[in-house]
C-alpha cells in the first residue's frame, strides 16, 4: 500500500476538492493543485459515498468528463485500485464514473 | 374542497367500516393528494377540530362529518416543504378533549408533551440528525457552578468532541436550554455527526439550563453576567478554549435567543458568534406590546437595542419559521444587524415555533458559525 484517501489523490495527476452536498457554498468540485503525477490513468475520489451523489447523472457525468481521459474512480473504505503501468486492477466491485452519468464496473473497461 | 381522493375516502366510509379500514391502510394519514393535505378522524364525536399553531390560519379548523358514518375529515392547502405540529380537538357529549392524531404515528416531543406531525412533499427529516454508526461519539461531563449573579447553584453539562485532546484549543458554544436541545432537537447526534463529517469544527459545547426561565432569559443583566463572568471563566479554567471572540458563541431558541443576543450586547467584545433561532425579539415602535406582561423586559431591552445595536458579535445566524408570529420580528432584526456591520445568514422555513424546526436548521447554522475543514481535509 502506497497511499490512501488524500494521499492517493496527491499521487495522481490532479488534486480535486469536492463535495456534492456541503452545508455551505455552491458544491462545485475544484482542482486544488497539481498532483505528483505518479500515475495518469486513474483519478481517485476517496470518501465517495459521503461526498458524491453518484445517483445524480448530471453531476456524475460532469465529473467523469472533467477528469477524462483518466478514469474517475470512487473509493470508499476498504476499496482499492492497483496500478502497474497501464494495467489497472481493483477490489471486487471496483467502479468508474462514465460520461453518460452512470457508474460502471471498472473491470468492464479494462 | 372535495378532491377525488376525498370523494373516494367518503365513499369507502359509506360502504362500511371494513372498506374504510382498507382505504386507510393504503394511505398514510394525513393524506397528501391533489395538492391538499387531508386530516382524518374515525370515531364517535359531535365535533372534530384541527388544532395547530400556524400563524396566519385560524388556530382551530372544524372537520366535515360524513353523515351515518364515524368519518370526519378536513383538507388544508399546505405548501410544499411544510412541516406542522398539531392535535385534534374532539367534542363528545358536551365534553372536549385534545388528543394526538390516532391515525398518525409521527410525533414530536417538547417540554409540554407531544404533538402529531405532518409534513408535505419536499420535507425530509435530516439524516444528519439521526444516529449514525459511522460517527464518533463525543462525551458529556457535568460541572457544578456556584453563581453569585443568579444567587444559586447551577449545573452545567459540557459536550467534548470525540478525540478531544487537552493539548489542542477548541471553540466554545454556550447553549441556552441545553437539556431541551439534547432531548428534543437531537443536539448530541447533530454534533457527533457534523463534527465527524468535518462539516463543523470540533467544538466544546456548554449546555446551560435556566432556573426561572422567563426572568433569566428576558434580557436580564444578571443572566448575562452569569454566562460571561462566571460560566466562561470556569470553562476556560477547565478546558483548552480558543482565546478569541471568533471562537466563542452563544445559541438559543425563543427566549433563549433573546438571552444570547442580550448577553453578547451587554458584554461586547466577548462573544463573536451567535445562533438565534425563532428569537422572541418583541419590540414596539410606539405604544405597548400586545404580547403580554412577561414580554415587557424584552420589549424594553429590544427598543434600546434597536436604538443602539453596537456590534455584539461578528457573525450571526438567524432562523425563524414562517408559520410563527415571530417571523416579523426576526425578519426585522436581520437588516438591522447587517447595518451594524455584522455578517448575517438568515433562513426561514415552512415550520413553526418548535424544537424540530430548530433541529433542522442546525447543520446550516453551526457550519456557518464554526465551519469545519470539510473542503480541504480527507481523512
Amino acid at each position: 500500500l502506497i497511499a490512501w484517501s488524500a494521499g492517493a489523490m496527491a499521487l495522481a495527476r490532479r488534486v480535486f476538492v469536492y463535495h456534492d452536498n456541503p452545508p455551505q457554498g455552491p458544491a462545485n468540485a475544484e482542482v486544488l493543485e497539481t498532483g505528483l503525477e505518479r500515475y495518469r490513468s486513474v483519478q481517485p475520489f476517496p470518501h465517495a459515498k459521503r461526498r458524491l451523489r453518484l445517483d445524480d447523472q448530471v453531476r456524475t457525468s460532469v465529473l467523469a468528463r472533467r477528469v477524462a481521459p483518466a478514469d474517475a474512480v470512487p473509493l470508499d473504505e476498504g476499496e482499492w485500485v492497483a496500478l502497474d503501468g497501464d494495467r489497472v486492477t481493483s477490489h471486487q466491485g471496483g467502479r468508474r464514473l462514465t460520461a453518460d452519468g452512470s457508474v460502471t464496473p471498472l473491470e468492464q473497461l479494462r | 374542497m372535495m378532491t377525488p381522493t376525498v370523494r373516494r375516502l367518503r365513499a369507502a366510509a359509506r360502504r362500511g367500516e371494513p372498506a374504510l379500514q382498507r382505504f386507510l391502510e393504503r394511505h398514510r394519514v394525513p393524506i397528501q393528494a391533489e395538492g391538499l393535505t387531508t386530516f382524518v378522524f374515525v370515531g364517535a364525536a359531535d365535533r372534530v377540530d384541527l388544532e395547530h399553531w400556524i400563524y396566519g390560519l385560524p388556530g382551530t379548523q372544524p372537520f366535515d362529518h360524513v353523515p351515518g358514518t364515524n368519518l370526519w375529515h378536513l383538507s388544508v392547502d399546505l405548501p410544499a416543504e411544510s412541516r406542522i405540529e398539531y392535535k385534534l380537538g374532539i367534542t363528545l357529549d358536551g365534553r372536549r378533549s385534545t388528543i394526538l392524531d390516532p391515525l398518525n404515528p409521527r410525533l414530536a416531543h417538547d417540554p409540554f408533551g407531544a404533538n402529531s406531525v405532518c409534513s408535505t412533499e419536499g420535507y425530509r427529516t435530516p439524516e444528519w440528525a439521526g444516529p449514525d454508526p459511522e460517527s464518533r461519539p463525543g462525551s458529556i461531563e457535568q460541572i457544578e457552578i456556584e453563581s453569585a449573579a443568579l444567587a444559586g447553584r447551577r449545573t452545567l453539562h459540557v459536550y467534548l468532541p470525540a478525540r478531544f485532546r487537552p493539548g489542542r484549543r477548541y471553540p466554545l458554544l454556550v447553549v441556552h436550554d441545553g437539556s431541551d436541545y439534547l432531548r428534543y432537537s437531537s443536539l448530541r447526534n447533530v454534533l457527533d455527526n457534523l463534527i465527524t463529517r468535518l462539516e463543523v469544527a470540533p467544538l466544546i459545547v456548554a449546555l446551560t439550563d435556566p432556573g426561572q426561565r422567563l426572568k433569566e432569559y428576558a434580557a436580564n443583566p444578571r443572566h448575562a453576567r452569569h454566562i460571561t463572568e462566571e460560566v466562561l471563566p470556569l470553562l476556560a479554567d477547565h478546558y483548552p478554549l480558543v482565546e478569541d471572540p471568533g471562537g466563542r458563541g452563544l445559541m438559543g431558541a425563543s427566549l433563549g435567543a433573546v438571552a444570547s443576543l442580550s448577553t453578547a450586547w451587554m458584554h461586547p467584545g466577548t462573544w463573536g458568534r451567535l445562533m438565534l433561532q425563532s428569537g422572541s425579539f418583541a419590540f414596539t415602535d410606539i405604544g405597548q406590546t400586545r404580547r403580554g406582561p412577561e414580554f415587557e423586559p424584552v420589549v424594553t431591552w429590544m427598543n434600546r437595542f434597536r436604538a443602539d445595536p453596537g456590534e455584539p458579535a461578528d457573525r450571526v445566524y438567524v432562523s425563524s419559521g414562517v408559520y410563527e408570529s415571530l417571523i416579523y420580528e426576526n425578519r426585522s432584526l436581520v437588516p438591522m444587524l447587517q447595518r451594524a456591520g455584522m455578517q448575517v445568514l438568515f433562513t426561514e422555513a415552512r415550520d413553526g415555533h418548535n424544537w424540530e424546526n430548530w433541529r433542522d436548521r442546525m447543520r446550516q447554522g453551526l457550519s456557518y458559525l464554526f465551519p469545519g475543514p470539510l473542503w480541504l481535509t480527507y481523512e
